[in-house]
């Protein structure tokens, strides 16, 4: 039984591991990250059509590191929960508190300076696990 | 005061009392560990929280079995003439009646998030400078919380058979069939990690009608006890061959024609009548040699009265 167990978790350990319910990050690769922003000024901004923020640099930084393309989608938090509940959208920024009402509708990330965090698509662990990744090395230094 | 002396046990159980309780003792520590690691630990996993509430609810048979053996062993006064022992059959109810609770409220929650197809987030955290998936730490806490509760659990195990102790032996039982429910919700986090988000819904499904099933099972036992119903191994299921033993010790005595024995569960020990039929006219010395004879068989028989009858009462 032991053995047993313990081959499985090296089995588990040595292919991808966790893996996305819904594919995500797959999607990601293959097609683009879907990103939906809500306005909320200093973390994401929208000045003459161009979006801005610090978060906005921070996951364009995340999408170079792993080969992917943003499609941006601007509108209200619960239009954007609606969609990434749908996961239609893969990952939602706009100044998240990591105590957000949204806890219970979105998973959250590790928080990126000690308070502020992404929302990510409910369950799509392996899409979380490599955006942590990134937040981990940002917060390192 | 730690010298109260618990009047109704013999001297070698004593010893295994002070075993259990001392056992008890490190069952509630431990368990406090693996509440506070698994809280930390659970994320959104809904198998999680279900073992977790499971192993928070397994608190309780420990707490109640330490309380009510204080209380247990005082003796009977004015007030309450029978004492004390009726103790463990309440707390024994009003934890089955906890557990079945906590089972119905588990199993709603469970079906929940299965309807609702929740799909469990499990993040990652930074261990010593490596990333690590917290489904893995997951895992480990669940083993910890299952492996050193079945040494506990085997070890109590003989112990509350030979107390005829019921809160212990659930206590023990439960804590023995730990590892199931760590089973289960180790299987929904490995399915979870694999990308079968319905894994962790439906191993906390199964943990919850364990513990549903646990608890309707105990509220039957104790409501049945404290309807004094005829006592029962702490097994279960079978008839305690004691009261028959009396009732043959009674029957061997010359001058007794007929006899009809009743007992009934008063916690650890037994409370009960015993009629008998007289050959000729009753000796008082040879009742009272039939109470020595009888409180000297058994601590279990405890507390009874020797009635003499014209005829035997329909038991």
């Amino acid at each position: 039984m032991k053995h047993l167990f313990l081959l499985i978790t090296l089995f588990l350990l040595g292919c991808d591991y966790p893996k996305d319910p819904e594919h995500s990050f797959e999607e990601a690769r293959n097609e683009n990250l879907k990103v939906g922003v809500t306005l909320n000024p200093p973390f994401t901004d929208n000045t003459n059509g161009t979006l801005s923020g610090t978060e906005i640099d921070l996951l364009e930084e995340f999408a170079r590191k792993n080969n992917l393309q943003i499609q941006y989608t601007v509108d209200s938090e619960s239009n954007l929960i609606k969609k990434m509940e749908n996961y239609d959208i893969h990952i939602i920024a706009g100044g998240f508190d990591k105590k957000t009402i949204w806890k219970k509708k979105a998973g959250l990330s590790a928080p990126y300076n000690k308070k502020k965090v992404f929302l990510v698509a409910r369950g799509e662990n392996k899409l979380l696990q490599n955006l942590e990744r990134f937040i981990f090395s940002k917060t390192k230094k | 005061m730690e010298s109260i002396r618990s009047f109704e046990l013999p001297e070698e159980l004593h010893k295994e009392l002070q075993k259990a309780k001392k056992l008890e003792w490190v069952t509630i520590f431990y368990l406090i560990s693996v509440v506070v690691l698994m809280y930390l630990v659970m994320g959104s996993s809904q198998a999680m929280k279900s073992a977790w509430l499971e192993d928070t609810l397994s608190l309780v048979p420990a707490i109640v079995f330490l309380i009510s053996t204080r209380i247990n062993n005082k003796s009977a006064n004015h007030k309450f003439p029978y004492g004390y022992h009726r103790v463990f059959s309440i707390s024994f109810l009003v934890g089955a009646v906890a557990l079945l609770a906590m089972g119905l409220f588990l199993v709603f929650d469970s079906s929940m998030a299965l309807i609702k197809a929740e799909h469990p987030t499990i993040g990652n955290k930074v261990f010593f400078g490596q990333q690590i998936w917290m489904g893995w730490v997951m895992i480990v806490v669940l083993l910890y919380s299952a492996i050193p509760a079945m040494i506990l659990g085997f070890k109590k195990i003989p112990i509350a058979k030979e107390l005829h102790n019921k809160v212990l032996f659930t206590d023990a039982k439960a804590q023995k069939s730990d590892y199931l429910t760590a089973f289960a919700a180790i299987v929904g986090v490995l399915g979870v990690g694999a990308g079968i988000w319905w894994a962790d819904a439906a191993a906390a499904i199964i943990i919850s009608v364990a513990v549903l099933k646990d608890g309707i099972e105990h509220t039957k036992t104790a409501v049945l006890d404290l309807m004094d119903r005829y006592p029962e191994v702490v097994t279960g299921k079978k008839e305690d061959p004691l009261v028959g033993e009396i009732n043959e010790i009674v029957l061997s005595w010359d001058w007794v024609k007929e006899a009809g024995v009743r007992f009934r569960e008063h916690g650890q020990v037994y409370f009960g009548e015993i009629a008998i039929v007289p050959k000729n006219e009753i000796n008082l010395d040879d009742l009272q040699k039939g109470y020595d004879i009888l409180k000297k068989y058994h601590w279990k028989i405890h507390d009874f009265s020797i009635a003499p009858v014209k005829e035997l009462p329909k038991w």
